[in-house]
Protein backbone atom coordinates (compact mmCIF):
# COMPACT_ATOMS: atom_id res chain seq x y z
CA UNK A 1 0.00 0.00 0.00
CA UNK A 2 2.98 2.11 1.22
CA UNK A 3 4.50 1.62 -2.54
CA UNK A 4 1.64 2.33 -4.41
CA UNK A 5 0.87 5.80 -2.97
CA UNK A 6 4.64 6.56 -3.60
CA UNK A 7 3.93 6.26 -7.24
CA UNK A 8 1.67 8.03 -7.25
CA UNK A 9 3.15 10.87 -5.84
CA UNK A 10 3.54 13.66 -8.52
CA UNK A 11 6.86 13.44 -9.90
CA UNK A 12 8.66 16.67 -8.47
CA UNK A 13 10.74 18.16 -11.60
CA UNK A 14 13.01 21.24 -11.29
CA UNK A 15 11.29 24.60 -12.54
CA UNK A 16 13.79 24.84 -15.16
CA UNK A 17 11.45 27.70 -17.14
CA UNK A 18 13.48 30.50 -16.13
CA UNK A 19 16.92 28.89 -16.56
CA UNK A 20 15.30 27.72 -19.99
CA UNK A 21 13.91 30.93 -21.23
CA UNK A 22 17.90 32.53 -20.17
CA UNK A 23 19.09 29.85 -22.51
CA UNK A 24 17.19 30.29 -25.40
CA UNK A 25 18.52 33.66 -24.98
CA UNK A 26 21.70 33.59 -24.97
CA UNK A 27 21.84 30.72 -27.79
CA UNK A 28 20.82 32.61 -30.70
CA UNK A 29 22.97 35.54 -29.16
CA UNK A 30 26.21 33.48 -29.39
CA UNK A 31 25.12 32.27 -32.71
CA UNK A 32 24.78 35.27 -34.21
CA UNK A 33 28.26 36.69 -32.72
CA UNK A 34 30.06 33.73 -33.63
CA UNK A 35 32.19 34.53 -37.00
CA UNK A 36 32.90 31.26 -38.51
CA UNK A 37 36.37 32.14 -39.80
CA UNK A 38 39.92 31.17 -38.67
CA UNK A 39 42.35 34.16 -38.05
CA UNK A 40 45.86 33.77 -38.44
CA UNK A 41 48.79 35.88 -38.63
CA UNK A 42 51.62 36.45 -40.84
CA UNK A 43 55.21 37.76 -39.32
CA UNK A 44 56.60 40.80 -41.01
CA UNK A 45 59.84 42.67 -39.77
CA UNK A 46 59.37 45.89 -39.52
CA UNK A 47 59.83 48.61 -42.57
CA UNK A 48 63.13 50.20 -43.35
CA UNK A 49 63.16 53.62 -44.15
CA UNK A 50 65.69 54.53 -46.22
CA UNK A 51 66.39 58.09 -46.82
CA UNK A 52 69.21 59.61 -48.75
CA UNK A 53 72.36 59.27 -47.97
CA UNK A 54 74.14 55.77 -47.49
CA UNK A 55 74.13 54.01 -44.18
CA UNK A 56 77.49 53.39 -42.95
CA UNK A 57 79.05 50.34 -44.86
CA UNK A 58 79.78 47.11 -43.17
CA UNK A 59 82.93 45.02 -42.77
CA UNK A 60 81.94 42.69 -45.03
CA UNK A 61 83.55 39.11 -44.14
CA UNK A 62 86.17 37.75 -46.45
CA UNK A 63 83.67 34.36 -46.46
CA UNK A 64 80.40 35.61 -46.96
CA UNK A 65 78.28 35.58 -50.38
CA UNK A 66 77.54 38.55 -52.05
CA UNK A 67 74.09 39.75 -50.11
CA UNK A 68 70.98 38.77 -52.00
CA UNK A 69 69.04 41.68 -51.01
CA UNK A 70 66.03 40.20 -53.09
CA UNK A 71 63.76 42.84 -53.75
CA UNK A 72 59.98 42.66 -55.19
CA UNK A 73 58.48 45.74 -55.80
CA UNK A 74 54.35 45.56 -56.99
CA UNK A 75 53.52 48.56 -59.56
CA UNK A 76 50.51 48.40 -61.41
CA UNK A 77 52.45 47.34 -64.66
CA UNK A 78 54.05 44.19 -63.19
CA UNK A 79 56.08 42.83 -60.52
CA UNK A 80 59.81 44.40 -60.43
CA UNK A 81 62.65 41.85 -59.10
CA UNK A 82 66.11 42.76 -57.71
CA UNK A 83 69.04 41.38 -56.51
CA UNK A 84 72.36 41.47 -55.17
CA UNK A 85 71.97 45.20 -56.26
CA UNK A 86 71.16 44.81 -60.03
CA UNK A 87 67.11 44.69 -61.59
CA UNK A 88 66.10 41.81 -63.63
CA UNK A 89 65.40 42.65 -66.92
CA UNK A 90 61.96 42.18 -68.40
CA UNK A 91 61.11 38.66 -69.16
CA UNK A 92 60.67 37.72 -72.94
CA UNK A 93 56.88 38.93 -73.98
CA UNK A 94 57.01 42.00 -71.97
CA UNK A 95 57.70 45.49 -73.11
CA UNK A 96 61.60 46.00 -72.40
CA UNK A 97 61.46 49.01 -70.72
CA UNK A 98 58.94 47.50 -68.16
CA UNK A 99 58.77 46.01 -64.74
CA UNK A 100 60.39 42.22 -64.88
CA UNK A 101 57.26 40.30 -64.24
CA UNK A 102 54.91 42.33 -66.78
CA UNK A 103 50.61 42.24 -66.31
CA UNK A 104 48.97 39.15 -67.99
CA UNK A 105 47.03 41.67 -70.06
CA UNK A 106 49.62 44.53 -70.68
CA UNK A 107 46.75 46.98 -71.91
CA UNK A 108 44.76 46.60 -68.78
CA UNK A 109 44.38 49.63 -66.62
CA UNK A 110 44.76 47.85 -62.60
CA UNK A 111 45.25 51.78 -61.32
CA UNK A 112 41.46 52.45 -62.52
CA UNK A 113 40.80 49.55 -61.33
CA UNK A 114 41.89 49.64 -58.26
CA UNK A 115 40.57 53.04 -57.81
CA UNK A 116 37.05 52.03 -59.28
CA UNK A 117 36.87 49.05 -57.16
CA UNK A 118 37.53 51.78 -54.04
CA UNK A 119 34.66 53.50 -54.78
CA UNK A 120 31.82 51.19 -55.45
CA UNK A 121 33.06 49.41 -52.14
CA UNK A 122 32.86 52.73 -50.26
CA UNK A 123 28.99 53.07 -51.82
CA UNK A 124 28.03 50.40 -48.87
CA UNK A 125 27.29 46.75 -48.37
CA UNK A 126 25.11 46.32 -50.84
CA UNK A 127 28.14 46.88 -53.64
CA UNK A 128 30.63 45.30 -51.81
CA UNK A 129 30.84 42.04 -53.27
CA UNK A 130 30.85 44.20 -56.62
CA UNK A 131 33.65 45.51 -55.18
CA UNK A 132 35.47 42.60 -54.11
CA UNK A 133 34.99 40.93 -57.47
CA UNK A 134 37.10 44.35 -59.35
CA UNK A 135 39.96 43.47 -56.65
CA UNK A 136 40.19 39.33 -57.66
CA UNK A 137 39.78 41.01 -61.28
CA UNK A 138 42.92 43.23 -60.44
CA UNK A 139 44.72 40.36 -59.02
CA UNK A 140 43.99 38.15 -61.80
CA UNK A 141 46.37 40.67 -64.01
CA UNK A 142 49.41 39.87 -61.83
CA UNK A 143 50.90 37.02 -62.90
CA UNK A 144 51.78 35.31 -60.05
CA UNK A 145 52.86 31.90 -61.81
CA UNK A 146 55.73 33.63 -63.58
CA UNK A 147 56.75 35.44 -60.03
CA UNK A 148 57.19 31.75 -58.51
CA UNK A 149 58.74 30.63 -61.56
CA UNK A 150 61.29 33.30 -61.12
CA UNK A 151 61.87 33.22 -57.15
CA UNK A 152 62.38 29.27 -57.20
CA UNK A 153 65.20 29.64 -59.72
CA UNK A 154 66.49 32.18 -57.75
CA UNK A 155 66.47 30.11 -54.90
CA UNK A 156 68.09 27.50 -56.44
CA UNK A 157 71.49 29.61 -56.54
CA UNK A 158 70.52 30.62 -52.54
CA UNK A 159 69.24 28.01 -51.32
CA UNK A 160 69.77 29.58 -47.82
CA UNK A 161 67.75 32.97 -48.01
CA UNK A 162 64.51 33.12 -47.06
CA UNK A 163 64.37 36.91 -46.54
CA UNK A 164 62.53 38.96 -49.02
CA UNK A 165 62.09 42.75 -49.32
CA UNK A 166 58.46 43.96 -50.49
CA UNK A 167 57.56 47.31 -51.49
CA UNK A 168 54.58 48.42 -53.59
CA UNK A 169 53.11 51.69 -55.24
CA UNK A 170 51.75 53.89 -52.87
CA UNK A 171 48.44 53.02 -54.15
CA UNK A 172 48.07 49.45 -53.99
CA UNK A 173 45.69 47.57 -52.01
CA UNK A 174 46.78 45.33 -49.30
CA UNK A 175 45.04 42.46 -50.45
CA UNK A 176 47.89 42.52 -53.59
CA UNK A 177 50.55 42.90 -50.77
CA UNK A 178 48.89 39.90 -49.00
CA UNK A 179 48.94 37.72 -52.02
CA UNK A 180 52.16 37.97 -53.33
CA UNK A 181 53.34 37.12 -49.28
CA UNK A 182 51.37 33.92 -50.28
CA UNK A 183 53.08 32.95 -53.63
CA UNK A 184 56.61 33.52 -51.86
CA UNK A 185 55.94 31.56 -48.66
CA UNK A 186 56.02 28.17 -49.70
CA UNK A 187 57.71 26.34 -52.26
CA UNK A 188 55.76 23.88 -54.57
CA UNK A 189 55.82 20.66 -55.43
CA UNK A 190 57.80 21.50 -59.31
CA UNK A 191 60.09 24.51 -59.71
CA UNK A 192 58.23 25.89 -62.55
CA UNK A 193 54.78 25.81 -63.95
CA UNK A 194 53.75 26.44 -67.49
CA UNK A 195 50.03 26.71 -67.08
CA UNK A 196 47.96 28.80 -64.02
CA UNK A 197 45.98 25.71 -63.52
CA UNK A 198 48.81 23.38 -62.91
CA UNK A 199 50.08 26.33 -60.71
CA UNK A 200 46.76 27.04 -58.99
CA UNK A 201 46.47 23.79 -58.36
CA UNK A 202 49.71 22.09 -57.28
CA UNK A 203 50.68 21.19 -53.29
CA UNK A 204 53.26 22.65 -51.46
CA UNK A 205 56.63 20.73 -51.34
CA UNK A 206 56.69 19.28 -47.97
CA UNK A 207 60.54 18.27 -46.82
CA UNK A 208 61.14 17.05 -43.06
CA UNK A 209 57.00 16.97 -42.23
CA UNK A 210 57.02 20.56 -42.84
CA UNK A 211 56.33 22.93 -45.82
CA UNK A 212 59.17 23.85 -47.47
CA UNK A 213 60.05 27.68 -47.45
CA UNK A 214 61.00 29.63 -50.40
CA UNK A 215 61.28 33.11 -49.27
CA UNK A 216 59.14 33.07 -46.20
CA UNK A 217 60.61 36.68 -43.58
CA UNK A 218 59.27 39.30 -45.77
CA UNK A 219 60.23 42.36 -45.09
CA UNK A 220 58.40 45.56 -45.76
CA UNK A 221 60.01 49.11 -47.39
CA UNK A 222 59.05 52.27 -47.53
CA UNK A 223 58.94 53.99 -50.29
CA UNK A 224 59.87 57.96 -49.46
CA UNK B 1 1.49 -30.01 -14.20
CA UNK B 2 4.88 -28.75 -15.21
CA UNK B 3 4.35 -29.57 -18.64
CA UNK B 4 1.04 -27.42 -18.58
CA UNK B 5 2.81 -24.21 -17.12
CA UNK B 6 5.34 -24.65 -19.52
CA UNK B 7 2.81 -24.46 -22.65
CA UNK B 8 1.26 -22.15 -20.59
CA UNK B 9 -2.09 -23.51 -20.47
CA UNK B 10 -4.38 -25.29 -18.12
CA UNK B 11 -4.54 -22.79 -15.44
CA UNK B 12 -6.68 -23.48 -12.44
CA UNK B 13 -9.55 -21.05 -12.07
CA UNK B 14 -7.52 -19.46 -8.80
CA UNK B 15 -4.94 -18.54 -10.84
CA UNK B 16 -7.20 -17.31 -13.69
CA UNK B 17 -8.87 -15.47 -10.67
CA UNK B 18 -5.90 -13.84 -9.80
CA UNK B 19 -4.73 -12.89 -12.99
CA UNK B 20 -7.80 -10.58 -13.56
CA UNK B 21 -7.21 -9.12 -10.29
CA UNK B 22 -4.58 -8.58 -12.14
CA UNK B 23 -5.77 -6.84 -14.97
CA UNK B 24 -8.39 -4.84 -13.00
CA UNK B 25 -5.60 -3.24 -10.41
CA UNK B 26 -3.82 -1.89 -13.03
CA UNK B 27 -6.18 -0.31 -14.85
CA UNK B 28 -7.45 1.21 -11.47
CA UNK B 29 -4.10 2.95 -10.97
CA UNK B 30 -4.21 3.91 -14.88
CA UNK B 31 -7.60 5.68 -13.93
CA UNK B 32 -5.72 7.50 -10.81
CA UNK B 33 -2.82 8.06 -12.16
CA UNK B 34 -4.48 9.91 -15.73
CA UNK B 35 -5.81 12.98 -13.95
CA UNK B 36 -1.86 13.86 -12.75
CA UNK B 37 -0.95 13.08 -16.56
CA UNK B 38 -2.80 15.83 -17.92
CA UNK B 39 -1.28 18.15 -15.87
CA UNK B 40 2.33 16.98 -16.52
CA UNK B 41 4.98 18.76 -17.91
CA UNK B 42 6.83 18.09 -21.28
CA UNK B 43 10.33 16.37 -20.38
CA UNK B 44 12.90 18.27 -21.38
CA UNK B 45 15.62 16.60 -20.25
CA UNK B 46 17.28 15.75 -23.31
CA UNK B 47 17.03 19.02 -24.52
CA UNK B 48 18.51 20.65 -21.99
CA UNK B 49 21.55 18.69 -22.09
CA UNK B 50 21.83 19.98 -25.93
CA UNK B 51 21.31 23.83 -25.33
CA UNK B 52 23.60 23.47 -22.19
CA UNK B 53 26.44 21.91 -24.44
CA UNK B 54 25.52 24.44 -26.76
CA UNK B 55 26.06 26.93 -24.43
CA UNK B 56 29.08 25.89 -23.67
CA UNK B 57 30.80 25.46 -26.86
CA UNK B 58 29.64 28.68 -28.00
CA UNK B 59 30.75 30.41 -24.92
CA UNK B 60 34.59 29.08 -25.70
CA UNK B 61 34.25 29.90 -29.46
CA UNK B 62 33.65 33.51 -28.00
CA UNK B 63 36.12 33.70 -25.40
CA UNK B 64 39.00 32.38 -27.12
CA UNK B 65 38.72 34.59 -30.19
CA UNK B 66 42.08 36.94 -29.77
CA UNK B 67 41.17 39.42 -32.61
CA UNK B 68 37.86 40.16 -34.50
CA UNK B 69 38.63 40.46 -38.25
CA UNK B 70 35.21 41.23 -39.23
CA UNK B 71 33.38 44.50 -39.24
CA UNK B 72 31.40 46.39 -41.47
CA UNK B 73 34.03 48.67 -42.65
CA UNK B 74 36.80 45.82 -42.25
CA UNK B 75 36.98 43.10 -44.83
CA UNK B 76 40.31 41.24 -44.20
CA UNK B 77 42.07 39.52 -47.08
CA UNK B 78 42.66 35.53 -47.43
CA UNK B 79 45.67 34.34 -47.10
CA UNK B 80 47.42 30.37 -46.54
CA UNK B 81 49.78 31.41 -43.86
CA UNK B 82 49.55 28.77 -40.70
CA UNK B 83 50.07 31.07 -37.76
CA UNK B 84 47.94 31.21 -35.13
CA UNK B 85 47.55 34.80 -33.82
CA UNK B 86 48.42 35.98 -30.01
CA UNK B 87 46.24 38.41 -27.68
CA UNK B 88 49.18 41.44 -27.86
CA UNK B 89 48.12 44.93 -28.80
CA UNK B 90 46.33 45.28 -32.00
CA UNK B 91 45.94 48.04 -34.49
CA UNK B 92 42.78 47.82 -36.97
CA UNK B 93 42.71 50.08 -39.90
CA UNK B 94 39.80 49.68 -41.37
CA UNK B 95 38.13 51.77 -44.13
CA UNK B 96 37.30 54.56 -42.37
CA UNK B 97 39.82 54.94 -39.64
CA UNK B 98 42.32 53.75 -37.18
CA UNK B 99 42.08 51.92 -33.90
CA UNK B 100 44.28 51.11 -31.53
CA UNK B 101 42.80 47.77 -29.24
CA UNK B 102 39.44 48.94 -30.56
CA UNK B 103 39.80 52.26 -29.15
CA UNK B 104 39.68 55.08 -32.14
CA UNK B 105 42.79 56.92 -32.77
CA UNK B 106 42.37 58.81 -35.73
CA UNK B 107 39.75 58.66 -39.08
CA UNK B 108 41.13 58.85 -42.48
CA UNK B 109 39.61 59.16 -45.99
CA UNK B 110 40.28 56.76 -48.84
CA UNK B 111 43.17 55.79 -47.10
CA UNK B 112 44.94 59.71 -46.29
CA UNK B 113 45.01 60.66 -42.98
CA UNK B 114 44.61 64.14 -42.85
CA UNK B 115 47.91 66.03 -42.95
CA UNK B 116 47.37 68.16 -39.73
CA UNK B 117 47.31 65.11 -38.05
CA UNK B 118 50.58 64.07 -39.45
CA UNK B 119 53.81 65.06 -38.07
CA UNK B 120 55.82 66.71 -40.81
CA UNK B 121 52.67 67.27 -42.84
CA UNK B 122 51.56 65.56 -45.91
CA UNK B 123 54.84 63.73 -46.34
CA UNK B 124 55.24 63.00 -42.27
CA UNK B 125 55.49 59.38 -41.74
CA UNK B 126 54.15 59.52 -38.28
CA UNK B 127 50.25 59.63 -37.50
CA UNK B 128 50.32 61.65 -33.84
CA UNK B 129 46.90 60.64 -32.70
CA UNK B 130 48.19 56.99 -33.60
CA UNK B 131 50.82 57.73 -32.03
CA UNK B 132 49.77 58.87 -28.47
CA UNK B 133 47.43 56.01 -28.42
CA UNK B 134 49.86 53.54 -28.65
CA UNK B 135 52.81 55.27 -26.51
CA UNK B 136 49.50 54.94 -23.31
CA UNK B 137 48.69 51.65 -24.85
CA UNK B 138 51.92 49.78 -24.47
CA UNK B 139 52.47 52.09 -21.16
CA UNK B 140 49.22 50.34 -19.64
CA UNK B 141 50.18 46.90 -21.06
CA UNK B 142 53.73 46.67 -19.63
CA UNK B 143 52.66 48.07 -16.38
CA UNK B 144 50.45 45.13 -16.33
CA UNK B 145 53.29 43.25 -17.57
CA UNK B 146 55.15 44.27 -14.83
CA UNK B 147 52.67 43.73 -11.91
CA UNK B 148 52.11 39.97 -13.45
CA UNK B 149 56.09 39.59 -13.60
CA UNK B 150 56.23 38.64 -17.41
CA UNK B 151 58.11 39.93 -19.73
CA UNK B 152 56.53 42.57 -22.09
CA UNK B 153 57.01 41.41 -25.70
CA UNK B 154 56.87 44.66 -28.27
CA UNK B 155 54.38 42.60 -30.49
CA UNK B 156 51.86 44.20 -32.73
CA UNK B 157 48.86 42.75 -34.86
CA UNK B 158 48.13 44.67 -37.39
CA UNK B 159 44.10 44.22 -38.82
CA UNK B 160 44.05 45.79 -42.19
CA UNK B 161 41.57 45.94 -44.48
CA UNK B 162 41.92 44.49 -47.84
CA UNK B 163 41.59 47.71 -49.70
CA UNK B 164 44.12 50.18 -47.53
CA UNK B 165 46.99 51.40 -49.81
CA UNK B 166 50.19 50.87 -49.27
CA UNK B 167 51.39 54.17 -48.33
CA UNK B 168 49.13 53.53 -45.53
CA UNK B 169 50.51 50.53 -43.83
CA UNK B 170 53.69 52.15 -43.87
CA UNK B 171 52.77 55.21 -42.34
CA UNK B 172 50.92 52.95 -39.40
CA UNK B 173 54.12 50.57 -39.14
CA UNK B 174 56.68 53.38 -38.89
CA UNK B 175 54.25 54.95 -36.35
CA UNK B 176 54.12 52.05 -34.38
CA UNK B 177 57.85 51.40 -34.82
CA UNK B 178 58.37 54.77 -33.04
CA UNK B 179 56.57 53.53 -30.19
CA UNK B 180 58.80 50.78 -29.53
CA UNK B 181 56.79 48.05 -31.28
CA UNK B 182 59.07 46.32 -33.13
CA UNK B 183 57.57 42.75 -34.16
CA UNK B 184 54.41 43.11 -36.99
CA UNK B 185 52.27 40.72 -37.58
CA UNK B 186 49.27 40.88 -40.39
CA UNK B 187 45.90 39.00 -39.13
CA UNK B 188 44.17 37.48 -42.43
CA UNK B 189 41.35 35.51 -42.51
CA UNK B 190 42.90 31.64 -42.89
CA UNK B 191 42.02 29.61 -46.26
CA UNK B 192 42.68 26.53 -47.87
CA UNK B 193 46.32 26.27 -48.38
CA UNK B 194 46.11 25.54 -52.16
CA UNK B 195 43.81 27.78 -53.30
CA UNK B 196 45.82 31.07 -52.81
CA UNK B 197 43.17 33.05 -51.04
CA UNK B 198 40.97 31.85 -52.91
CA UNK B 199 41.87 33.07 -56.32
CA UNK B 200 40.70 30.55 -58.39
Amino acid sequence: MARRKRAEDPVQDLDLTTMMNLVIILIPMLLLSVVFVEVGVINITAPTLSVGGPSAPSEPKPDEKEPLNLTVAISPHGFQIAATGAVLPAKTGCPPQGPTICLVEQSADVAAKITEARRIIALGAEREKEGDELLKEVLSYYNFRELYNELSRIKKQYPDETVITLSADADMPFTVLVRVMDIVRFQLEKDSFSTNDEFYGADPKVENNAYAILFGDPVLSILQ
Amino acid sequence: MQENQEKGAGLSSEEHAWLEEQERSAKRRKKVRRPDDATGTLSMNSLMDILVIMLVFLLKSFGDEPIKAVGPDLKVPTSSTQLMPEDMTSITVSRKSILVNDSLAVDHKDGVVDQSQKRGGERGMIIQPLFEELTKTIAEQKRQFAYLNKDYEPVVTLVIDQTIPYRLITEVMYTAGQAELSQFKFAIIKSDMRTFGGLN
